[in-house]
């Protein structure tokens, strides 16, 4: 139903702006704009004020190096340096004079553009003997090996590690679904030889595995894990992007298979010792850690 | 290469640069704005490789189409963020049926959603001015804009997932944005 106010679909419009139309109703309100200069110069306010909801962040090279290789330019670096801060800046005012050159050189490797708000990242100090590793710990381990994405260490290093709950929470459903039903599909999926990860715990032993059952399903088997007392469970994360990035509750430990949806890109895994009800970025002693084949 | 401190510097030059096959133009833009369209696209797809893509698309979109850019819509930023958020928002959607059609292959009981925890992620997300802000807004106008807008729901999913009609819903998403408008200016925020 629209806002009767008029002609004008403000609340569609409104709903619009933010995306939240199906496709009959997107185009109805596609139909109005063309023809309605006042809801055009609504809707720019509402996404004026929609785009200050979202700061920088630092992409990963990759995504220029795709975009220049789609315009006929690959290999030119990274647009921006690493020293000014890469906010919306108006170029250099002082410099030569028109006269002279002045070209600067590309530089030599590709740097991202930097947030305006990067703060120095902080080296995570080394876990006391026998304590379990923090997430910025496995970070710094992990961020020494090649290939992965520097600012891992320098965003979990930083303030709140902000996470974004990846579709939903399994909350306590963990322990809701049969869990022999569950089981048995996970034994099902490695009989029939389903890709498996191990999770190794603390010790350097494995305690967990995962169990790719095809067609999106996974299964997460806590075959050493300790159940947990009340108030307590066990919760996934994925370590591939630049925060951690919950996968669920995997339940206190006593269902020992666990159904997770397993999103596409998934495949450095932890799992943390959390508040039953889950928490949007990691608290807990990890528990187990490891990368799983996703082929 | 730095673009030149004798080149057009605001935002519709550039983009005539663009038209005008200026890769560097492109490159400026990029590194203005690049930032802030992964970041809202990473913060609705949830996942770093989907909105890696996104973003790759918005600017190669920008390449091949730049003449879709209007000054009279708004300027370059909001604008990009928005073609971000439509696209990020096709995104989750198809994942979001793909998955809810391998769990009914499965027979896994489709798990329930909570509306607390997604608002306190992206609440948190926010820039603390920016949150200082979205904290003035009445609780039910705030929740629907962070449900609508950052998880990418459909109004439907938004009054499911907070128990309130749907014309509600979207009454709830207008008066939020004007109350979003208001309380920006009064926090003295610009982006």
């Amino acid at each position: 139903m629209t806002n009767p106010t008029a002609n004008h679909p403000l609340d569609d419009l409104a709903a619009y702006a933010v995306d939240a139309l199906d496709d009959a109703e997107r185009a109805a309100v596609d139909e109005h704009l063309a023809g309605c200069l006042a809801c055009r110069a609504e809707l720019v306010g509402h996404i004026e004020a929609l785009a200050s909801l979202t700061g920088d962040e630092r992409p990963p090279a990759v995504v220029w190096e795709r975009i220049a290789a789609d315009i006929g330019a690959p290999g030119m670096p990274v647009p921006g340096g690493a020293s000014d801060g890469g906010s919306p800046a108006a170029p250099p005012t002082s410099g030569p004079s028109a006269g002279s050159a002045a070209a600067v050189p590309p530089a030599a490797a590709s740097t991202p553009p930097v947030p305006p708000a990067a703060a120095a990242p902080v080296p995570p100090s080394a876990p006391a003997a026998g304590e379990p590793p923090s997430v910025a710990d496995l970070a710094a381990r992990r961020a020494e090996r090649p290939g992965l994405r520097p600012w891992i260490v320098a965003a979990l290093a930083a303030a709140a590690v902000v996470l974004v709950a990846f579709g939903f929470v399994l909350g306590g459903t963990a322990g809701d679904d049969d869990p022999d039903s569950v089981g048995e599909l996970a034994r099902r999926a490695v009989d029939e030889g389903a890709d498996v990860g191990t999770l190794d715990g603390t010790s350097g032993q494995p305690v967990a595995r995962v169990v790719d059952g095809g067609r999106g399903t996974s299964f997460v088997l806590l075959d050493d894990l300790d159940a947990l007392p009340e108030g307590r469970s066990y919760q996934l994360w994925s370590l591939d992007g630049p925060q951690p990035v919950s996968l669920g509750l995997l339940g206190d430990g006593s269902p020992d298979a666990v159904a997770v949806p397993l999103p596409a890109g998934a495949t450095e895994l932890a799992i943390s010792d959390e508040p039953a009800s889950g928490v949007t970025a990691p608290t807990g002693p990890i528990v187990a850690t490891g990368t799983i084949d996703r082929t | 290469m730095v673009w030149g401190q004798d080149a057009p510097n605001d935002d519709a030059s550039l983009v005539a640069a663009v038209v005008d096959r200026s890769q560097d133009a492109l490159g400026e833009i990029y590194r203005r704005y690049g930032g802030a369209v992964w970041s809202v696209a990473r913060r609705v797809c949830r996942n770093a490789d989907l909105a890696d893509e996104v973003a790759q698309t918005v600017f190669t979109e920008l390449w091949s189409r730049p003449e879709r850019y209007d000054p009279a819509r708004g300027s370059l930023r909001p604008w990009l963020l928005a073609q971000a958020h439509s696209r990020a928002v096709d995104v989750v959607r198809s994942e979001e049926a793909r998955r809810r059609r391998q769990e009914r292959d499965a027979q896994l009981d489709p798990s329930p959603q909570s509306a607390e925890v997604e608002l306190e992620v992206h609440a948190a997300a926010l820039a603390a001015d920016v949150r200082r802000a979205v904290e003035q807004l009445p609780p039910d106008e705030r929740d629907a804009i962070l449900l609508a807008y950052f998880g990418g729901h459909t109004y439907t999913q938004t009054a499911a997932l907070l128990g309130a009609p749907e014309g509600t819903i979207k009454s709830r998403i207008r008066r939020g944005l004007m109350s979003l408008r208001r309380a920006l200016e009064d926090e003295g925020v610009t982006r």
